[in-house]
């Protein structure tokens, strides 16, 4: 039997472990069979949707990562709003509502309401948090 | 619908971990879900009488929990335990159910969902 999974990841992306937690655990889901429809960032997690990230070349980059994930397995990067406006995350539509003078958002990611999250849950059969 | 019991484990003031946690919930609750709210370990301390966050800046977050029915969320439960290990003096404006270890273990196998902040 197949499971519909929601990820919610609040972790920030560089000092902790759980975006590579969460990364593992979706490429696990997958190929254990089941779906993947949303992985939500919030709280400090919502910094890995920064196009700006540029980590040492000899270490991940966890945004890149997430695309390519996305990508291959159709799934959905879903950044709270809130959050990423807190934290200087900005689309380009975000981005001349709130006159700002430039966007940051990597592409593949979108920015949505928690209410995104609900829905996702709602539809899912597990929602899983990585916190640290 | 599904049920969600959000257990906050982190002091009001230090990070902005529990006042994400509790509007995350609350919109939870506003898309038609069961939602309960256990506060353990410092995050009792958001049912402290007389707090004044705005002296260091912050928005008075506990104020969001005293509403938390108007806000269709089902319970608010505080750790007797950590009650009594912060010596917290409650707010007597914020309604919530001192609940036990046991009743803790309860309420997480009765919630589909369970999410700890």
């Amino acid at each position: 039997m197949t499971a519909r999974f929601t990820l919610l990841v609040t972790a920030p992306p560089y000092s902790r472990q759980g975006h590579t937690s969460a990364l593992a655990f979706a490429r696990a889901v997958i190929q254990c069979g089941h779906n993947i429809d949303t992985i939500f960032f919030h709280g400090d997690a919502v910094y890995v949707a920064s196009e700006l990230n540029s980590p040492p070349t000899d270490e991940k980059n966890i945004t890149f990562e997430w695309q390519l994930f996305a990508q291959k397995y159709n799934v959905e990067l879903s950044v709270c709003i809130t959050a990423s406006l807190r934290r200087g995350i900005c689309d380009k539509e975000t981005a001349s509502q709130e006159q700002l003078n430039s966007s940051n958002l990597a592409i593949g990611f979108t920015l949505d309401g928690l209410g995104n999250l609900a829905q996702a849950t709602a539809n899912s059969e597990r929602l899983i948090r990585f916190g640290g | 619908m599904k049920s969600i019991l959000g257990i906050i484990n982190t002091s009001p003031t230090g990070s902005s971990n529990s006042h994400e946690a509790i509007e995350m919930l609350m919109v939870y609750a506003a898309f038609g879900f069961e939602v309960s709210i256990l506060l353990r370990g410092a995050a009792v301390l958001h049912v402290q009488q007389n707090q004044q966050p705005d002296i260091i800046k912050l928005k008075n977050h506990s104020a969001l929990l005293k509403a938390w029915d108007l806000y269709d969320v089902k319970n608010l439960f505080v750790d007797e335990n950590a009650m009594a290990d912060y010596q917290c003096q409650a707010d007597e404006n914020i309604h919530f159910e001192l609940i036990s270890d046991d009743a803790i273990t309860d309420a997480i196998a009765q919630n589909s969902e369970v999410l700890n902040f």
